[in-house]
């Protein structure tokens, strides 16, 4: 059991590695953190696109926001 | 419980069962979606944390309105594996293609990013490490800076999305996963559904100008255009006779293909509809034959089997849609649809099949295009050679329906005899205007063409015969029973029918043992009409006996009887009187204890004559039938028959003229026997030509009695013989016709009246005119013989007078009569003379022309002749 927890997690890690290297190559922007949450929301069956677009959203508005804030 | 756990480095693998979709894992899906979310939130918003609840509900919004467009194509089956690796498959390949057009390298060990874009594509799905590594992939594509870089703008941007979404995503409208019930938080704030409804509008704003089509539509458009009905979408080019997506839409090129080859089951139904259409309504100048009708009709069978099958397919497809609306009013992320989902690729599988079958009936449809009644038959049937077994099933059926039409007609003329063909179908046909005489040798026609070729010529012939034996027993000897069908055609209806299966031959044994069985009782009952009730047996022995001289002594007293009235010329005799004569001989001779029926078809007939002819050579017998037997003797056979007695009967006249000769020579020998001897050598001189006549006599005689003994026994008697053991074993009236013209020919022939022995004939009509000539010439010798020798007499009987008067001597006034006496007995030299010339020139003649008949056997070799030969020159030389 334990052992077979172990296996997971060092699978996670491992495909982890290998997704981050992808999304480097295809220079999302995203760190591991965010790639590690949007992989499990993907596994979860959320539609890739609309995610996408939310990932979007959220990067124009938290530069909209500092921009905001350098303004201020 | 899960909310405490905080992320950490890497994300839980959602350990979910594929295959369950139940409610509760959904709903727990559904938490965890939005957990995640939170959690990307607050990611996103770390130094702002009063923002985070804002931008979750956002979030949440545009992924519900996401999922509320492309789950209804979603489809469970885009979750197999098959289905993800092809979509995962060609996203990396357009994403390899793009990272090669950017040729960027990496920075670090200097490769270009498209190999090592490859390397590490190759790993993820050599392992299989993420269940939904597809998803990723499509995630990482969309997000990726490359290509956002390239026009220099961030977000979504509707062209760089739109080139995403078409190019670089080729499966976006093929669907995407499988997507859980939909579930609602009822606790949505007013400020997030607004959110929910821009965001909504804002994408479905953005796939209008796309104008990529969703699944959906196409499987709906495919479903209209299988009915023969243009879609929305798809539409019937007729410039490219094809259905094809509309241009401005945009589909990717596996969709579009697939949609192209499901639409050929549209374009078939098309046609096919068109065709029964056409056909339903006629043009009015080509009539609609059954066999067509029974082919259109199984057409348009198969063609409603096929609609309730496409309604079938729709009311899966609507009721998966109709599913997913009802549904639809709660589905905030994700939702799964009662029944079975509808894609591209299943409708592909559940139409190929009719698909296979409506184009085997299209090609059916072309191939017997302008055919009709057996020709359609054959066309079927050579198509019913196939080695696909559904086809065979398929146009074997067809077969069926078609041969249906056929098979009535085939029963309806076996039973009763009728001919219901207005279209010319049926493979025989009845002769217009054809008279009741000749209803059974001209009245029905085979149509070669019409034949099914499951039938063969001998049966086709049988099917024939037997109907027209019907209508012959109908029409002919009006009878109005012809047996009971009524347990066979039962019968019929099992043993008429083609088993297409077994190829193509099919049961044609089946339906030749029930011809057979029908046809052998129609025939016997004709037969036996015929023999029995119309005695065609004593007839035909009559037409042999009268005509062809068969009776002796009747014909014998027909010619002494008719002898003087014939020696007139023709113009002068009267049939009327000969028609009495003919009624004397009868009743002198032994035949009239014949049947007054068969006596009553005799007649004498005088043939069309020229004035220089005698009643010798025009007159005739002739045996007049009626109706049901003129089948068997016809005008024409009559006519052979005719020609058969002519021949006999001068031949009869030669011989009974020789006959005469003798009869009349026989006394004048006697005569002569009693001249006294003093009177000198011109009564030996005239004996010696006596003698000499006599001896020609016998000549011609011999050749008479030979040619006549050839003609009866070697020819008539012969010929009758053998067609008589025919006519016992003939079983259908065709047999017997054939064996009857085959016996006429014989005799024909035989009696040297056919083609190939007409110098035989002329030769022999030269020998029959000498003899004639002959007969005159020694009758003009008896006459001067008898006038001689009555002559005689009376002298003889006066001198007795006159010795018993005391007279003797001759007294004075007999002065002159003593020349006279001289006369009597001294023919004149010159008579003598003649005499002998002219007896010499007919010999010599004679001789020559026998010479000549028998030097041309050898031109006639198919006739057996040696005997005849035989015997007559055995005389001559």
């Amino acid at each position: 059991m334990v052992a077979e927890d172990h296996g997971v997690g060092e699978r996670r890690e491992d495909v982890l590695d290998v997704a981050f290297e992808l999304s480097q190559v295809l220079d999302t922007g995203l760190d591991r953190e965010t790639l590690s949450i949007l992989i499990a929301l993907c596994e979860n069956g959320v539609n890739p696109e609309a995610l996408a677009l939310v990932v979007k959203e959220l990067k124009r508005e938290s530069q909209d926001f500092r921009a905001q804030e350098y303004v201020s | 419980m899960e909310v405490s756990r905080r992320p950490s480095g890497g994300a839980g693998l959602v350990p979910t069962a594929g295959s369950d979709y139940g409610a509760g894992v959904a709903k727990a899906r559904d938490e965890r979606t939005v957990l995640l979310l939170g959690e990307l939130c607050a990611r996103a918003h770390a130094s702002s944390p009063q923002r985070v609840k804002g931008a979750l509900s956002r979030s949440v919004g545009i992924i519900a309105a996401e999922n509320e467009g492309e789950s209804e194509v979603a489809q469970r089956a885009a979750s197999s594996s098959l289905d993800s690796f092809g979509m995962e498959a060609s996203i990396a390949a357009s994403v390899q293609r793009q990272l090669v057009r950017t040729g960027k390298r990496d920075e670090a060990t200097g490769l270009p990013l498209s190999v090592k874009f490859a390397e590490l594509h190759e790993r993820f799905s050599r392992k299989g490490l993420l269940r939904r590594y597809g998803s990723l992939l499509r995630l990482l594509n969309q997000l990726s800076g490359h290509w956002t870089d390239l026009d220099g703008s961030h977000g979504p941007n509707p062209t760089a999305a739109s080139g995403a979404g078409n190019t670089m995503v080729p499966f976006k409208v093929i669907g995407g996963e499988g997507h859980n019930h939909p579930h609602l938080p009822r606790g949505g704030h007013q400020a997030e559904r607004a959110a929910i409804r821009k965001l909504k509008y804002f994408r479905i704003k953005e796939r209008d100008d796309f104008q990529s089509l969703h699944e959906r539509d196409l499987v709906r458009d495919v479903l209209f255009v299988a009915q023969g009905i243009d879609g929305k979408f798809v539409k019937f080019s007729a410039s490219e006779d094809r259905y094809r997506v509309a241009d401005e839409y945009v589909v990717s090129a596996q969709a579009r293909e697939l949609v192209a080859n499901l639409c050929e089951v549209g374009w078939l139904y098309r046609r096919l509809q068109g065709l029964a259409e056409a056909h339903e309504a006629g043009d009015g100048t080509d009539p609609k034959g059954s066999t067509q009708q029974a082919f259109f009709s199984a057409v348009r069978g198969h063609l409603a089997h096929y609609y309730r099958m496409l309604a079938l397919v729709e009311s899966r497809v609507m009721s998966s849609s109709a599913g997913g609306a009802e549904h639809g009013e709660g589905g905030l992320i994700e939702r799964e649809v009662g029944g079975l989902r509808v894609s591209l690729r299943s409708l592909a599988i559940m139409l190929s099949e009719p698909t296979q079958q409506l184009r085997v009936l299209a090609i059916l449809c072309d191939g017997v295009e302008g055919l009709k009644g057996g020709a359609l038959v054959n066309r079927l049937f050579k198509m019913a050679k196939h080695g696909d077994p559904h086809v065979r099933g398929l146009v074997g059926g067809i077969l069926h329906e078609v041969c249906r039409p056929l098979f009535r007609m085939v029963s309806r003329w076996m039973f009763e005899g009728e001919l219901h063909d207005p279209c010319g179908e049926f493979f025989i046909r009845e002769e217009e205007g054809v008279p009741l005489d000749d209803l059974w040798r001209h009245g029905y026609k085979l149509r070669s063409e019409m034949i099914p070729s499951a039938i063969s010529g001998d049966l086709a012939r049988t099917i024939l015969r037997t109907g027209k034996s019907i209508n012959f027993l109908k029409r002919c000897c009006e009878v109005k029973e012809w047996g009971d069908f009524h347990s066979l055609s039962r019968e019929a209806e099992a043993s008429l029918r083609f088993g297409a299966g077994e190829g193509g031959g099919g049961d044609a044994e089946g339906i030749e043992r029930f011809v057979a069985k029908v046809a052998k009782r129609v025939d016997s009952h004709v037969m036996h009409t015929l023999f029995y009730t119309f005695r065609c047996g004593d007839h035909l022995q009559a037409v042999k006996r009268y005509l062809l001289l068969g009776q002796g002594d009747f014909i014998q007293q027909l010619m002494d009887l008719s002898g003087e009235d014939l020696n007139e010329k023709a113009g002068t005799v009267s049939a009327y009187q000969l028609g009495s004569t003919l009624e004397t001989a009868i009743r002198s001779s032994v035949v009239q204890f014949d049947d007054p029926e068969i006596l009553d078809c005799l007649r004498v007939e005088m043939m069309p004559h020229a004035s220089e002819e005698y009643g010798w050579d025009v007159f005739s017998l002739n045996y007049v039938v009626r109706s049901p037997l003129t089948c068997v003797l016809t005008d024409d056979s009559m006519r052979k028959y005719l020609r058969v007695f002519n021949f006999l009967w001068r031949l009869k006249r030669v011989e009974h003229a020789l006959c005469q000769v003798w009869q009349q020579m026989k006394p004048s020998v006697q005569l002569f026997g009693g001249v006294r001897n003093e009177d000198g050598e011109n009564v030996v001189g005239i004996k010696g030509e006596v003698r000499k006549c006599h001896c020609v006599r016998n000549e011609m005689s011999h050749f008479c009695m030979n040619l006549q003994y050839y003609i009866m026994f070697e020819v008539l008697e012969e010929g009758w013989t053998e067609f008589k053991s025919k006519m016992e074993a003939a079983e259908d009236l065709d047999a017997l016709i054939s064996a009857h013209d085959l016996y006429l020919d014989g005799v024909v022939e035989k009696a040297l009246l056919g083609e190939r022995s007409q110098a035989l004939v002329r030769q022999l009509n030269l020998v029959f005119d000498l003899i004639m000539r002959f007969q005159g010439f020694s009758a003009r010798i008896q006459e001067i013989l008898k006038e001689a020798s009555q002559k005689r007499r009376l002298r003889t009987l006066r001198a007795e007078v006159e010795t018993a008067q005391g007279n003797w001597g001759v007294d004075g006034e007999g002065a002159g009569e003593l020349s006279g006496q001289e006369d009597v007995d001294c023919f004149p030299e010159r008579f003598l003379y003649s005499t002998r010339y002219e007896l010499d020139a007919i010999k010599g003649d004679y001789k020559v022309l026998v010479d000549g008949f028998l030097k041309l056997f050898p031109t006639v070799p198919h006739l057996d002749l040696g005997l005849l030969e035989q015997k007559i020159s055995f005389n001559i030389s």
